[in-house]
């Protein structure tokens, strides 16, 4: 595998990071129907991931492998919870790393790198989102030392 | 019981292309749980070669789920013997259903208009195999009485 290298996303770096997350939200949507992905996925992804790139409240790091293939990806959004301390939160919404790089700690090291540039831009908890069915990613954040902060439930609404 | 009009038979010639979709959609589902299930480069022509073969029949079993002429999941499976045994296993080794048709059991018919087949086939067993990861696919068949047989071991060389 070579050495990986993790850092900040830059502008190359859209097609194949929105190739990534659009295939997250692929995953999540064999996960639970309600996660039904839009017509345009590929479309959303690529705005998604721009805006990301370019904010100044959201961080994006990826996983290099030594041929300069970017191989995992990392997205971290800034919030200010108003009502609490610590006030800033590091909330991760997306991760993901390529099929042929699992299980060789990419993962892990995204993870690690994110809460450290989260320390450094004053977040004092760090917290991830995913599918509440998605197992491998509650083993994983678990493994690490996460706990269930707070309960998202959620019930469809036909008009 | 899943919604009226959506039918389990054998694919037909005019399938192919979905039957493609369902493929490759079933291996790239599976391919996120385990790294040796990753998909060569040329993996949406496998898929439509694969459906080829499914369709123009042999040996194995293919059903598909439908919806007038759309398809909303399939199921392939083979009679697989072994000299030494005296059972013959029919093997569920693929099904797969679009994440919009689930939860209503197309998955459980396509399951067991599949073993039905296999039994007329001569199986005195169905099993199914899915990569060890794939706790969906684990919790399907436990749920249908199904108990864990074989056990495969992996290691990258």
């Amino acid at each position: 595998m070579g050495r990986i290298v993790v850092r900040d996303a830059r502008a190359e770096d859209v097609d194949v990071v929105s190739q990534m997350v659009a295939r997250l939200k692929r995953l999540n949507e064999e996960l639970d129907p309600h996660f039904r992905v839009v017509d345009n996925l590929e479309e959303e992804a690529r705005r998604y991931v721009e805006e990301a790139i370019g904010s100044d409240r959201v961080f994006v790091l990826v996983a290099e492998d030594s041929d300069g293939g970017v191989v995992g990806v990392i997205i971290v959004r800034l919030v200010d919870r108003i009502f609490y301390e610590p006030r800033l939160k590091a909330l991760i919404t997306d991760l993901y790393v390529k099929p042929s790089y699992r299980r060789k700690r990419v993962g892990a090291l995204l993870v690690d790198q994110a809460i450290k540039r989260a320390e450094s831009l004053g977040a004092g908890i760090v917290s991830a989102v995913y599918p509440a069915n998605n197992a491998i990613a509650e083993n994983f954040y678990e493994s690490r030392g996460f706990s269930v902060l707070q309960v998202e439930r959620y019930k469809p609404v036909h008009g | 019981m899943y919604e009226p009009g959506i039918v389990v038979r054998r694919p037909v010639r005019e399938d192919v292309e979905a039957l493609a979709g369902l493929i490759l959609r079933f291996y790239r589902f599976n391919e996120e749980f385990d790294p040796a299930w990753s998909l060569t480069g040329d993996a949406e022509n496998a898929a439509r070669r694969l459906a080829e073969q499914y369709v123009s029949g042999g040996s194995g079993v293919t059903l598909v789920a439908a919806r007038e002429h759309a398809l909303v999941g399939y199921v392939r499976a083979v009679l697989r013997e072994n000299p030494m045994l005296a059972s013959k296993m029919g093997v569920i080794t693929e099904l797969y259903v679009v994440p919009s048709y689930r939860r209503q059991g197309i998955a459980g018919s396509l399951l067991d208009n599949a073993s039905r087949e296999l039994a007329g086939l001569g199986a005195d067993y169905i099993a199914a195999e899915f990569p060890t990861a794939n706790y969906v696919a684990e919790s399907f068949y436990r749920d249908r009485k199904f108990r864990p047989f074989l056990s495969v071991y992996l290691q990258e060389v």
